[in-house]
């Protein structure tokens, strides 16, 4: 009870809770411009984070998100055009809706159900985060080694078109990890002589040229057109919100264990919460043939999946240092920069820091409402700021953020270089996710392998032998393994 | 610009040939079979074998177009995709010599001219950006931004 007193004190200050409001401004604003998404609205929030305390910066990172998954629905609404990947899903439905008139039951239905999507996110992190972390004390390198490796599955597996499109982005990521002077034996790896590599690739740049500047590359590529904006008259989204949760409330729990559950699987977020959920939703509805025509209950079951997932991501990355996906693949590079280093003993040494984060996505979830009501007002005239204007200033961002990492143009360089990198590999439909995962949990599973082969003596079948890490292992296997066979069952039906 | 998935697995080939030629010639931990050249050489391994697929599935496939990206249509998209690299090019030369006010200003209004946004509006808000950069970074953020030309104008 004293560390949950203690976290309240921590959060319930004026400047956490400024921090808290801005952020979700800033959120709100990146979220709804269609081309920018939540990972980049947290990419480029990073810099900024370096000069508050550890819990403003989180606090920033948190309702940042959170806000941001909400607003691309704004743009998808009203335009056809998802602000965030994670709108995609239903996108389709909710345009139908607006031409059919009803677009402040869309969008009510979209603030209120990500709010309390989030809400029970939250709620399944602080209960299963503590229990889980108290399992994870016992966790051993061959334990790690197996969450790391199934993490990375799952990112190719769950998150990409092609498997082994996925597989070229992960390869890549873990060629990065590779960079440096820390590995098992101490010595400078793919360096090239150059000092500023020995201690590895910076992570933040890296991510601002992977989600930025290869945006803005394309952006600018394309002439930086304006959209053309339909002025939509909004009514008043809170019309209808009683009839919606006594309706629907089966889609939304539905909704909010899918997208939860996705959340927690490492390496799988939001936008692929949106997709599945809106697909359940279909399957399971009495009214399918509505789907599509700008029917209500696909977008409860999604929009409360996507937002429950960002707070599902939480988990493994709080208790494990395993990101749940590519928002808190930066999440972590935050808390380690921050001292506040993810795992299990975190729960121990630090628990009001924890609190304080439960508190935080409280908080940022229930701001959403009165933000996101008002953010609707002012939803088209935000789409109308020219993009020729925008795009630029995001680069000057991105360029100043690559910057303040460590004070030098070697940021800069880096960001660049990854911004090239990100630029191509979606020109050749190779998913980012994976290569930003492979660089997060490269390091852990290389360790984890090599120290786990040297305390077996290179048994490989150690990594069978505890009960955890034989179950973990068997889990990963199959990741690996279903997809596999998935496709030589479709091959020998195409066959016959 | 995008290559074929012949070309791209032809390049993951060569890649994974550099990568694994270059871990062989990592030093092992002495008296462990695992040292520091082991992932290196199963990315390598992993690399070749995803560049091997691509490139046996783009020759079973066949010569069809490739579908290009929809930028790629618009006039002048490779030549302003090149000018965007550029500028950040020329930020990182510039910026030690003539400081951040004056290379943002630079870098920035040639974004704007890019994507076609009128001379005189682009160097005003380039000006105007750099300078609300400058301060909020240098002052609020501490970031010590290169000074350069402003050296002795601003703090």
């Amino acid at each position: 009870m004293n560390a949950v007193l203690a976290g309240l004190e921590l959060v319930l200050r004026w400047d956490v809770i400024l921090t808290i409001l801005v952020a979700s401004a800033f959120g709100l604003v990146v979220g709804a411009i269609p081309g920018l998404t939540a990972t980049m609205a947290i990419a480029l929030l990073v810099p900024i984070t370096f000069f508050m305390d550890p819990i403003p910066a989180v606090g920033a990172m948190i309702s940042c998100s959170a806000m941001a998954i909400f607003a691309g629905d704004i743009p998808a609404t009203l335009m056809r055009m998802p602000g965030t990947p994670a709108s995609a899903a239903y996108s389709d439905e909710c345009y139908a809706m607006t031409r059919k008139g009803e677009a402040e039951v869309a969008l009510g239905a979209n603030v209120l159900f990500s709010a309390l999507g989030g809400l029970f996110g939250t709620a399944v992190l602080i209960v299963s985060a503590p229990l889980l972390a108290e399992i994870a004390l016992g966790f051993s390198s061959f334990e790690y080694f197996w969450l790391a490796l199934m993490g990375l599955a799952c990112a190719i597996f769950i998150g990409s078109g092609s498997p082994v499109k996925g597989l070229v982005s992960l390869f890549l990521g873990l060629f990065v990890a590779q960079i440096g002077i820390d590995n098992p034996a101490g010595v400078p790896r793919f360096t090239f002589g150059n000092s500023n590599l020995l201690g590895g690739v910076d992570f933040i740049p890296a991510m601002i040229g992977l989600f930025a500047m290869s945006e803005v590359i394309r952006t600018i590529a394309a002439g930086a057109p304006d959209w053309s904006v339909r002025q939509t008259s909004l009514g008043n989204p809170l019309k209808g919100w009683g009839r919606l949760i006594v309706k629907y409330w089966p889609q939304q729990i539905r909704g909010n264990i899918t997208g939860t559950a996705i959340g927690i699987l490492p390496g799988a977020g939001a936008d692929i919460a949106a997709w599945v959920s809106y697909a359940m939703s279909r399957k399971f509805s009495k009214t399918p043939e509505k789907f599509g025509t700008g029917h209500v209950e696909g977008i409860i079951e999604s929009t409360s999946a996507n937002n429950a997932a960002l707070a599902g991501a939480w988990v493994p990355a709080l208790v494990f240092g395993i990101p749940g996906d590519s928002i808190t693949a930066i999440v972590i590079g935050v808390l380690y920069l921050k001292g506040l280093n993810p795992g299990p003993t975190l729960f121990l040494n630090n628990p009001e820091s924890i609190y304080a984060v439960f508190i935080i996505f409280i908080i940022a979830n229930l701001a959403m409402i009165p933000l996101g009501l008002a953010a609707l007002k002012a939803g088209t005239a935000l789409l109308r700021f020219p993009r020729r204007i925008l795009i630029p200033l995001i680069l000057l961002f991105c360029i100043v953020g690559a910057y303040a990492v460590n004070n030098s143009a070697y940021g800069v360089v880096l960001m660049l270089v990854f911004g090239i990198l990100g630029f191509l590999m979606e020109e050749h439909d190779i998913p980012i996710a994976p290569c930003v995962l492979g660089i997060v949990l490269g390091k852990m599973l290389e360790e984890s392998f090599v120290t786990s082969m040297i305390k077996a003596d290179g048994n490989l079948l150690a990594f069978f032998e505890r009960p955890i890490a034989g179950g973990l292992g068997v889990m990963t296997l199959l990741v690996f393994c279903l997809p596999l066979w998935g496709a030589l069952k479709r091959r020998r039906a195409a066959a016959t | 610009m995008r290559f074929s998935d012949l070309i791209l697995g032809l390049l993951l080939l060569a890649g994974a040939a550099v990568l694994f030629s270059a871990a062989s010639g990592l030093p092992p931990i002495p008296g462990q079979a695992y040292g520091a050249d082991v992932f290196p050489v199963l990315t390598a391994a992993g690399l070749a074998a995803c560049g091997f697929i691509l490139a046996v599935g783009s020759v079973r496939a066949g010569p069809f177009p490739l579908a290009q990206a929809t930028w790629v249509r618009t006039p002048g998209a490779g030549f302003r995709a090149a000018a965007t690299i550029a500028l950040v090019l020329a930020y990182i030369a510039l910026t030690p010599l003539i400081g951040f006010v004056a290379t943002a200003t630079v870098v920035l209004t040639g974004l704007f001219l890019l994507v076609r946004v009128p001379v005189v509006q682009a160097i005003g808000i380039a000006l105007a950006t750099a300078l609300f950069t400058y301060l909020s970074f240098n002052m609020l953020l501490r970031v010590p931004l290169p000074r350069g030309l402003v050296e002795g104008f601003l703090p």
